[in-house]
This record gives structure tokens, sequence and C-alpha cells, in this order.
């Protein structure tokens, strides 16, 4: 009875689970303590960097002079530098500290060679900071969700690499005989994700395939990464969270199950939406469509599985920061997912496509969703890893009411806007028959919303600020003796 | 869930039905597109309706033919306007401006002026990056090539507030050298006239294109997509 | 360039990956892959630490029940 000491002995087949060799969550917690707080603390980075980004970016769509002098500033480019700085960098590194942590705690082990993990998250952040880089100093691939330099793509895969066998070792070492529903999600992704990047990469940049094949690996790719990585892992830390939380079992197990299958099955056919009326094949765009609309299977098992394990539950729930992110995280996905299958309908896209509507909804599903519910991710993982509890409830509650409004004013503010460019865009003057309003006019219109856009925006990097001094200040406390702070239900020092 | 090759078999599947659904078939269908004439021709050379015909002999439908002597389109770019393509790509024009027309009668592409047909497959098949965009802050530009001339092209890039006031485009006037007349040459012949109002700054100045800001506008200016097709023939 | 047959061949590919599904979940039905699920949901908790029934996160300093551990409520 031993662990395996060497990778080989670890990868090997005939590595059963020993219920001797059960770890206690606390023993679970503390060998992930350095990884936790690594990816963390770079999700976080990541995470002001790209709220500064998004500013700048936010700003310039009502004051076209801000900073206009600057190429490197220039919109194209901040744009871009925004949203990859969020996906890749914070949104990456915050799902590789919650999943792995929470798939060693339903291991049930002691995690070992942390270093390949460690090395791979160091690579995937250099290979993000110099794409960033590289998108703002002009180097930038002109395809959306792809953005990197091609030079960076490399540096990416090699990172993901080590990050992905490591995590299957992970598995490997599970010493229970249950594997549980997160943990589908999250070895799911896991696999999807390369296979995704692997094949747009070439497809696209390094091997471009001809015309607007492109166009469709391209939203193949984007929609996925969101249907695919971000959506498993935010959900599958979902299934862990509420219940946990709450110490209430998920509300029906079995739903789970059809969840899972209907999203793997329906979610990857549904990204070709973001072509309706452009120059691809019909029967592609149909199979978009009918997969778009059957995602309401997965997104209603999820919703009524989430929701009424915290039935009867909201006034302990609210007493929790993890759960009050996590919850509004799962209504969020609900309302998301059910209004994406509407906007993948060819008469309502009509409308909403080419339209702030689009950014809504984006924001909607990256931030509304699944930010949030990692933001409960990261309020339940840290005390436990590091022993020690949050130092301020005033600096959560306000980053709280700061994100849950601000994103909800901004995806409701940027709907609206949207809405109405569509309806404006598209109206014909019957008698003319030209447009009913000029395009400038149609832009025009839209200002006042992007003002308000960069007001919730100045709301939400309030909330981040409060974030990102209660995690420093977090870090740089002492441990907890057990007396001037108690860590929620750890046992210190067992 | 207690099989876990039957995980690993589902989650592979799952995936590789959308890669071989939606890019492998795609590619199968798309990716032998070639240029063509307006109209295609079956064997013998009689012109054709859309993109097929039938074989007498065997039934089979067949792809029709390009018509000799007839220019094939869509035609690739070449020099400035390649490079400028780049350009296009870094100062990231596409996250404003679409380079797709809708069929008439889906949205308002038509109606304003963007485009006299519907952007087909084989228009992008020379392209080694498809922008076909997914955002309209700004117009359409699959045919910005037939609307503009190349100074109001400069202008607008110089400051767009010249050609279209109250735009929200950036001005890229970083893709051009504002400097003092030359008191012995004089006024440089690749100057670009700009309007009083809008004039940079006191005293004799010009402003002169960079080589980027006339690739980008050759690439511009090359945006196109005025020729026939045979697959707009099909319903006729 | 024969339409036909790709759709034939679409439409094989199609019967066989249905009919392979229908086995596995016959296969997995009879293997009693489906029995007992709900047991499943309840493998996250743990009796020493974390067990059913207690809530396990406040915001700092308010856990109502700070001084005597978690606190557990009557299911």
């Amino acid at each position: 009875m031993s662990f395996p000491s060497t990778l080989t002995e670890a990868m090997s087949p005939t590595a059963e689970p020993k219920s001797d060799l059960l770890a206690k969550l606390s023993e679970v917690d503390r060998s992930m303590k350095v990884l936790g707080v690594f990816f963390t603390v770079c999700g976080l980075l990541w995470l002001m960097a790209g709220t500064l980004f998004a500013l700048v970016a936010s700003i310039k769509m009502h004051n076209v002079d801000f900073l206009g002098d600057s190429e490197f500033w220039t919109w194209g480019r901040v744009r871009s530098a925004h949203l990859n700085a969020m996906i890749y960098g914070w949104a990456f590194n915050v799902s590789f500290a919650v999943a792995p942590w929470i798939m060693a705690r339903l291991c049930r082990t002691r995690v070992r060679f942390t270093n390949i993990f460690l090395f791979g998250g160091i690579f995937w952040n250099i290979g993000v900071v110099i794409g960033v880089y590289g998108i703002l100093a002009g180097h930038k691939v002109g395809v959306e969700w792809l953005e990197f330099p091609a030079y960076v793509t490399p540096i990416l895969a090699l990172a993901f690499a080590f990050i992905g066998v490591w995590v299957i070792l992970l598995f490997r070492w599970r010493q229970t005989g249950h594997v549980y529903v997160s943990q589908w999600y999250f070895l799911a992704a896991f696999f999807w994700l390369p296979w995704l990047y692997a094949m747009a990469q070439i497809m696209i940049v390094h091997e471009p395939a001809r015309g607007v094949v492109q166009s469709l690996t391209n939203w193949w790719f984007a929609h996925n990464v969101l249907g695919l990585w971000l959506t498993p892992i935010a959900v599958g830390a979902a299934y862990y969270l509420i219940p946990k939380v709450l110490g209430r079992p998920i509300y029906s197990y079995y739903l789970s199950v059809i969840g899972f299958w209907a999203l793997a099955l329906f979610y990857n056919w549904a990204g070709v939406h973001h072509l309706i009326g452009g120059p691809v094949p019909a029967w592609v765009i149909s199979a978009g469509t009918v997969a778009s609309v059957m995602m309401v299977i997965p997104v209603i098992v999820v919703a009524i599985n989430h929701h009424m394990t915290v039935v009867g539950l909201h006034r302990e729930g609210w007493a929790s920061p993890t759960i009050r992110f996590v919850v509004f995280g799962a209504i969020n996905y609900t309302a998301v997912s059910l209004l994406g299958s509407a906007m993948a309908l060819r008469s309502v896209n009509e409308i909403t496509h080419f339209t702030h509507f689009t950014v809504s909804h984006s924001h909607h599903g990256v931030y509304s969703f699944f930010t949030m519910i990692m933001f409960g991710g990261i309020y339940y993982m840290l005390p436990r890893l590091l022993n020690r509890e949050w130092p301020s409830a005033m600096l959560i509650s306000l980053h709280w009411w700061t994100t849950a409004v601000g994103v909800t004013l901004m995806v409701i503010v940027l709907a609206i806007g949207g809405f109405i460019q569509g309806l404006q865009l598209n109206a014909i003057d019957p008698e003319t028959e030209t447009a009913a309003f000029e395009f400038l006019e149609v832009m025009r219109a839209t200002i006042p919303y992007m003002v308000m856009r960069s007001l919730t925006g100045v709301l939400i990097t309030i909330g981040h600020v409060a974030f990102f001094i209660n995690i420093i200040w977090m870090l740089s406390r002492r441990a907890a003796d057990g007396s001037e702070s108690k860590p929620t239900l750890l046992t210190p020092g067992a | 869930m207690r099989s876990l090759p039957l995980l690993f078999l589902g989650v592979f599947f799952t995936i590789a039905s959308s890669w071989v659904g939606i890019v492998l078939v795609s590619n199968i269908q798309l990716g032998g597109l070639e240029p063509a004439t307006p109209e295609l021709t079956d064997a013998e050379g009689n012109p054709i309706a859309g993109v097929f015909f039938e074989d007498p002999e065997t039934g089979e439908m067949r792809l029709g033919l390009n018509q000799d002597g007839v220019e094939a389109w869509p035609v690739p770019l070449v020099g400035a306007a390649q490079r400028g393509k780049r350009v296009y790509e870094q100062m990231g024009c596409l996250y404003c401006h679409s380079q797709q027309v809708r069929r008439q009668g889906f949205g308002s592409d038509y109606e304003r002026g963007w485009g006299e047909r519907q952007s087909v497959a084989r228009d992008y098949i020379h392209q080694e990056r498809v922008m076909l965009g997914t955002m309209r802050t700004g117009p359409d530009l699959s045919n910005v090539g037939l609307r503009y001339s190349e100074l109001w092209q400069h202008q607008h890039l110089f400051n767009p507030k010249i050609t279209s006031r109250d735009s929200l485009m950036p001005r890229y006037a970083f893709l051009y050298e504002v400097r003092p007349i030359s008191e012995t040459r004089g006024p440089s012949p690749n100057a670009i006239e700009i309007p009083e109002d809008y004039h940079p700054g006191p005293g004799e100045l010009e402003v002169i294109p960079t080589q980027r800001a006339r690739d980008l506008v050759a690439y511009l200016m090359n945006l196109r997509q005025d020729y026939d097709l045979p697959e707009m023939r099909r319903e006729q | 360039m024969e339409f036909g047959g790709y759709i034939i061949l679409g439409a094989v590919f199609a019967g066989l990956l249905f009919l392979g599904a229908a086995a596995v979940l016959w296969w997995a039905y009879r293997d009693g892959q489906f029995s007992d699920l709900e047991s499943g949901s309840r493998t996250i908790f743990d009796d020493e630490e974390e067990p059913e029934g207690a809530q396990t996160d406040f915001f700092p300093t308010k856990n109502p029940e700070d001084l005597d551990g978690p606190p557990r409520r009557g299911e």
C-alpha cells in the first residue's frame, strides 16, 4: 500500500482505488493550495486587465476620440484584447483553479506531481501575455475568439497538454468508486477543449480551409468554447457547490444524467447560428438552429435540478456568499440559454444579428452565468485552501451588489439598445422601398445605450476592485489560529 | 454513471459528430469551389441555369463547366490590395463592419444599397482570411469599393467626421503623416485634400498617406461583389 | 458530384450511430447502470468534515453557531 511514486506507476491501470488511502477533505485542500492560489491570482490579475480594456473599449463606443490617436489603443485592438484577456486569461485560469480543486475533492485524493500543472499554468499565462501584447502591437489574427498571433498557439497548446494530462492523472488517482456528475462535466470539458482548439487552429490559422469553411469552423469553435468548456466547468461547479454549501443533495441525480448527455449532444452543433443569413449552406444553418432549440432540454433539466435544490433554503443561502453568486449564475444560465435558443430562430435572428443584442447575450453568458459561478467557487475555495477566513464581509457584499446589479443592468441596456438598433436597421419604407432610417441615424440612436453601458461597467469595476482587495488582503494575512477568525467548517490543523 | 469507457466514448462521439457535420461535410461541399463564369454550360457547351445539369446518358447530376473565353470570378487580390487586407485585419475593422450581403427580404441589406445580390460561398474562395463579421456598428463593406472614391476613403480614414458627421468610427490618423509643406519643392502630389475645418493645426501642413494607408484604401477599393455567378441564376 | 450517394452514405452512418446508441443504452440498462441513480448524489458529503444537512458557507463572522461548530438542520 503506497502511493504511486512515479509517473508511469501513476498512470498504470492497475492503480486501484484503496479505501484506506481516502484523504480527508482538509488534506485534499492542503495539497491543492499552491495550485489553487496560483491560478486564482493569475485569473484575478487577468480580470483586472480585462476590465481595464473593457472600460477603454466601452468609452470609445461613445467618445470616439478617447485615446483616439494611439494605434496601440485603437478600438479594434482593445476590444480583442478585452475578449482574449477575459477568456484565455480570466476564464481559463479560474477554471484551472476551481475545477481541478473540486475534482480533487471528489476524488478524495492528495494530489501529486503538482509541478506538471504548475508548469503548464506558467506557460499558459506567458502565452496569454504574449498573445494580448501581440494583439495590441498589431500581430493579431482577424478571427473572432482566435485573435492571438499564430506564434502563440504552440505555447498555449503545449501548456494545455501539461494541464490536461495532469487532470486525467488526478482522476486516475481517485480513491472513490462513484464518479459524481461534476466530474463528468470537468472530464468532458478537459477532453473537448484541446480537440476544439487544435482543429480551429489548424483549419483557420495554420492551414486555412477554403473560403467560408473557415467561418463555419470559427463559429463551431467559438461557440463551443462557451458551450463545451465554460459551460461544463460552471455547471459542474454549480452541481458541486449548491448541494455542498446547503448540505442537501441535488434534487434529482437522474435528471443530471439526462442533462449532461443532452448538452453533450446538442450544444456542439449550435454555434453556426452566428452565420444565419450568411453565405453558407442552408442545411448547416438549419442544423444549428435545430440544435440551438434542442438546448432547451438540458437547460430546463439543469434549471430544475439547481433551483429545486435551493428551494426552501433561500434564507440560508443568502447567508452564504458562495450560494449568492452561484445561484445568481445558475438563474442566468437558464435565462441566457433560453434567450439563446430564441435568438437562433431565423425571424428573431434577423433582428438581433449584427447588433448590440449579441454583445448583451455574450456578457449574459460569460459574465452573469460563468463568471458569477466562478466568483462563488473562489469564495468557497480560498478559505479552505488557505485555512483562513475572508477578511471583510463588507467587501464581499460590495462585490456581490455591484457585479450582480451592474451586469444585469448592462445586459438589459445592451439588449434594449440592440433590439431597437436591429429594428431600425431592418425597417424599410414601404413607399420608397429604401431603408427607413439612415445608417448614421441608427448609429446615433445607440449612443445613449453605450453611455449607460459604460456606467454599468464602472459599477462592475468597483466590484472587481473590492474582490481584488479582499483576495490580496486575505493572502497577506496569517493563517487562522482558531481564535481571531474562524474559517467556516474547517478543521484547522487536523 | 459507472462505466467510464462509456463516458469517454460518448464524449468523443458527440464532438466528433459536430466536427464531421459542420466542419468536414461543409468542407466536402464547399472546399472544391472554383472561380466560375456567370453562366455554366453542360458537356456539349450549351448554357445551363444554375450550377448543375443532368447528364443525358447516366441521368446523374453533374457540375456545370465554365464557358470558354469568358472571365471566371472571383479573382484573387494582388499587390497593395492584398497587403491592405492585412492592415484591415490588424485594425480590427471586422468588429464593426461585416462583409456579407444577405438576400433581399432578409434584413435591409439590399435596400441600403450594400449589394445588388446576396453573397455566396464562391465569393470568398480566394480569401486566406475570411472576415464575414458579426457586427454592424458600421455599414457592410462587401461592395464598398463601388460606393466611394479613393479620396473619400482617405479623408474618411484620416478623420471619419470629414465625410460622415457624428461617425463613431475611430480615426486612423496614425496611418497618415502630417508634415510641413516643403518650401523648395512645394506641396506633394501625394497629399490628400483635407477640408478647412478638419485641417491639422496651424501653418502650412499637408497630409500624406503612409504605405499602410495606401494599401488599406487599395483593399477597400477592391471590395466588390458586382460580378455575376451561376448560383444567382438558379431561380431563373 | 453525386448527391444521392452522399445522402445514402449519411443515412447509413446515422442509422449505425442510432443503432449503436440504442444498443449501448440497452446494455447499460441490463447492466444496472440506471438502477439506484439517486444514491450517487450523496457521495459529495462526508460525515466527518462536511456532513449532509449542515450548511458549510457563511459570510465571514456571520456563522450563526460560530461557537458550537457546524449548525445542523433537522431533515
